[in-house]
């Protein structure tokens, strides 16, 4: 029996102390990643696909935190004050692949007691106050992030431990503070530190990025710190570059290249010329096009049915052979129509080719309207008159479009595909030739009214003002409901008010009513506050004044009394 | 209805004498309960789903020699349905219908002895039956109306079940008995001929402090 324990039983408990079986979980902007981490199991890896995460996390366990594309997965912190990302508890984690951007502190390492690793790889951290603070911890690491426009880029508090290994540090107020450790080995410096900088092989030089206004931290071709690392680690197996995107946890991903112009260049033919991506890796470009739209198309398996042109490594490119021929569509069927209060909801069944349509509407006798929509099945008809019948009808649209992007690519040795950029966020569309259109839908007359809750109940309003000014449409009720309207609803505290006198509004206003010996005493109170409302309808400084005015004049009047009084 | 709640009020003012001098004096009562309303008008169901929706809320209260509770109630109630055209009676459209029953209530128990563990009890009061009906894209609708309700139920004296926790109730929080309830209770109130009022049942913990 124990030898079963010792041949089977023991090798499989000791393989799950291993993260075997650690996930990969991916995060979107949209994701709730407090949750995410909080139902992560420790060495899992999260993930972040590209975009601006707003975010203040805590991390207490073990995890990966890494970017899909570091140029465009942006961290910023929701709360200013405190740091992007807390480090406090957790044993081992890796930050990878990540730009933090203008915050106060981008990443907080707290004091630990038990030992702890912390690893930053292939980061980038820009125009933060404090890009990384770092408690008591046995070892904090930094590989191949960039640091640009930081106050202070690396900051120490007490007896941490920190490796700095192949990174850029360029243009920061301050690069090392307060370090009781120092390993800092490998990295392009850019500053005046003469004891760190020329020593250990840190160097001090020319640091050429590919546009660091725009966020692009790519090497340039001229860049001094390409193939200045210390072991063999990059994509080409050539000596790491330092930076963010250098070494063995490099996106290897380029930048998106945007498109100058896309015009019609003959009878089957639209050229494209493109902005030059100075990345010293990319080898050339890939046009790609098509009739539909390529947007968010940004992985291999994303883009593998489509066909692209390699333009190499020219910036202008003719794409030929292209179907200029137009469709006529098919005329749309309205399916129905339902009536809203002062609007109609219309639906109708798509039409085969159309990518647009026009929808009309008019009553008997009166001018057409119309509003252009794209390639949609659905519409509301605003701004309507419930005693009018409406008829409604559809025409579809068809035009020839061709949708373009580029992406700049280049080969990784261990890889037989190409990495390629992503695709910017629109796509370059050149319209072809005439709209054709579709002959008209049918028909629907529509009257737009009003819904009834069931039951249909009667609406008392302002509940308190109308029963002491006796009727709902009274002046001075109705200089209450304005400014109800436009000054507390579009407030979150005003609204809030709204809600709860909505509630006990109604049992003051039943109460009052029945009391009609309390009606002048309300009105008595409410005039002083429909005076002030109606200044601040005239005008904002009388109103300001009045408001003023009137506790200072009460505070005279009062102290004045007083005086007398004690005379 | 109005019947009914004048022999309620009879009964209350020939209570039994004799339990005054048994019972303890006065003391505060809380109640939470939660419960299902079911409003009176026999169509809900077409237009909201089911007949009944979700019910919650409190009361507090004095108790009298154990046998008369008086006190206010507030509740709240919430359901989610189509509202109608009113050309066609066709059903569309998304309606939000609220309602804040609060009451004032005056109840009887038939409690004649000390921990006695089955306390039946009735009771009457008024309402104020305010409503709130929100219609997507529409102005919202709402008011109030007066009415009243009757009651009755069982209170389930906890405290014998589990008197190790009734001492610790006692100690930590004052709480002198708890009591499991359940409650039956008829609401009517109207506005323009339009009943608001409905049954709703409830399970509530009420203590008594």
């Amino acid at each position: 029996m124990r030898k079963i324990y010792t041949g089977i039983v023991a090798p499989i408990l000791f393989l799950f102390t291993f993260d075997l079986f650690a996930e990969d979980i991916s995060i979107t902007v949209e994701s709730d990643i407090a949750a995410e981490i909080e139902n992560a199991d420790e060495n899992d890896v999260l993930i972040l696909e590209p975009g601006e995460y707003k975010l203040n996390l805590i991390l207490e366990k073990s995890l990966d935190l890494k970017g899909r594309d570091t140029t465009n997965t942006i961290l910023i912190a929701i709360d200013n004050d405190e740091p992007v990302l807390s480090i406090n508890g957790a044993s081992q984690v890796n930050i990878n692949n990540l730009t933090f951007r203008d915050n106060h502190l981008a990443i907080k390492v707290f004091d630990a007691d038990e030992p702890i690793n912390i690893n930053m790889t292939n980061n980038v951290f820009q125009n933060n106050t404090t890009a990384v603070e770092v408690g008591n911890v046995s070892t904090t690491r930094f590989e191949n992030n960039t640091f640009y426009s930081n106050e202070n880029a690396i900051v120490g508090v007490e007896d941490e431990r920190v490796e700095v290994y192949q990174n850029i540090f360029f243009s920061n107020d301050s690069t090392f503070s307060q370090l009781s450790t120092e390993d800092i080995t490998y990295n392009c410096i850019n500053s005046d530190i003469e004891n760190i900088t020329g020593v250990n092989n840190n160097i001090k030089e020319i640091i050429i990025f590919v546009d660091q206004e725009s966020g692009d931290f790519h090497l340039d071709g001229d860049s001094g710190c390409i193939d200045k690392g210390k072991e063999e680690k990059d994509f080409d197996d050539s000596l790491s570059d330092l930076g963010a995107f250098g070494g063995s946890n490099d996106d290897s991903i380029p930048n998106a290249v945007t498109i100058i112009q896309a015009e019609e260049a003959g009878a089957d033919s639209i050229a494209v010329s493109w902005e030059e991506n100075s990345d010293y890796r990319v080898e050339g470009y890939k046009v790609y096009y098509s009739t539909e739209t390529l947007k968010g198309l940004h992985t291999d398996e994303e883009r593998e049915d489509l066909t692209p042109v390699d333009a190499e490594t020219a910036l202008e490119l003719t794409v030929t052979g292209l179907d200029f021929s137009a469709v006529i569509p098919t005329a749309p069927v309205l399916t129905t129509i339902t009536p809203r209060d002062e609007k109609l909801l219309v639906n109708w069944a798509s039409s085969d080719n159309a990518n647009s349509y026009t929808l009309y509407y008019q009553v008997e006798g009166e001018n057409v309207q119309s509003t252009s929509l794209g390639d949609v099945n659905s519409y509301t008809i605003g701004g309507l008159s419930n005693d009018k019948t409406y008829n409604v009808w559809l025409v579809a649209h068809y035009q020839k479009q061709y949708h373009f992007q580029v992406a700049a690519y280049f080969e990784l040795s261990t890889d037989t595909n190409y990495r390629e950029s992503s695709f910017v966020l629109d796509d370059t569309v050149v319209e072809i030739g005439e709209e054709e259109s579709s002959s008209n839908s049918n028909v629907i007359s529509a009257r737009p009214e009003k819904i009834m809750a069931y039951p249909n109940l009667p609406n008392e309003g302002c509940f308190i003002a109308t029963a002491a000014f006796g009727y709902y449409s009274a002046a001075e009720v109705q200089i209450l409901r304005d400014f109800r309207d436009q000054y507390l609803l579009p407030t979150e505290m005003g609204a809030a008010f709204i809600d709860w006198y909505y509630i006990y509004g109604p049992i003051a206003a039943a109460f009052i009513n029945e009391h009609e010996s309390l009606k002048p005493v309300v009105r008595l109170l409410l005039y002083p506050l429909i005076l002030l409302l109606e200044l601040l309808s005239l005008n904002i400084l009388l109103f300001i004044f009045a408001l003023l005015f009137i506790p200072a004049f009460a505070v005279y009047f009062l102290s004045r009394k007083q005086l007398l009084v004690a005379k | 209805m109005s019947s009914r709640i004048l022999t309620i009020l009879c009964l209350l003012l020939i209570l039994p004498t004799h339990s005054f001098a048994t019972q303890k004096p006065v003391r505060w009562i809380f109640e939470m309960h939660g419960g299902l309303f079911e409003p009176e008008l026999s169509d809900w169901e077409q237009h909201y789903d089911s007949s009944r929706f979700p019910e919650l809320g409190f009361s507090y209260g004095y108790r009298f020699f154990s046998v008369i509770d008086l006190g206010f109630s507030i509740n709240y109630g919430k359901d989610k349905g189509r509202g109608i055209l009113s050309s066609n009676s066709e059903a569309t459209g998304e309606v939000n219908h609220q309602i804040l029953p609060v009451e004032l209530f005056a109840i009887l128990r038939g409690k004649l002895m000390e921990n006695q563990w089955l306390v039946p009890y009735i009771g009457v009061g008024y309402t104020r039956f305010a409503y709130r009906q929100d219609i997507v894209d529409q102005e919202r609708i709402q008011g109030s109306a007066n009415g009243q309700h009757m009651r009755f139920g069982v209170q389930l004296l906890l405290d014998t079940f589990d008197q190790r926790s009734a001492a610790l109730m006692y100690q930590r929080w004052g709480v002198n008995n708890s009591y499991l309830y359940f409650d039956v209770k008829e609401t009517t109130a109207e506005i323009n001929d339009i009943p608001l009022g409905g049954r709703s049942y409830k399970v509530g913990l009420l203590f008594e402090l």
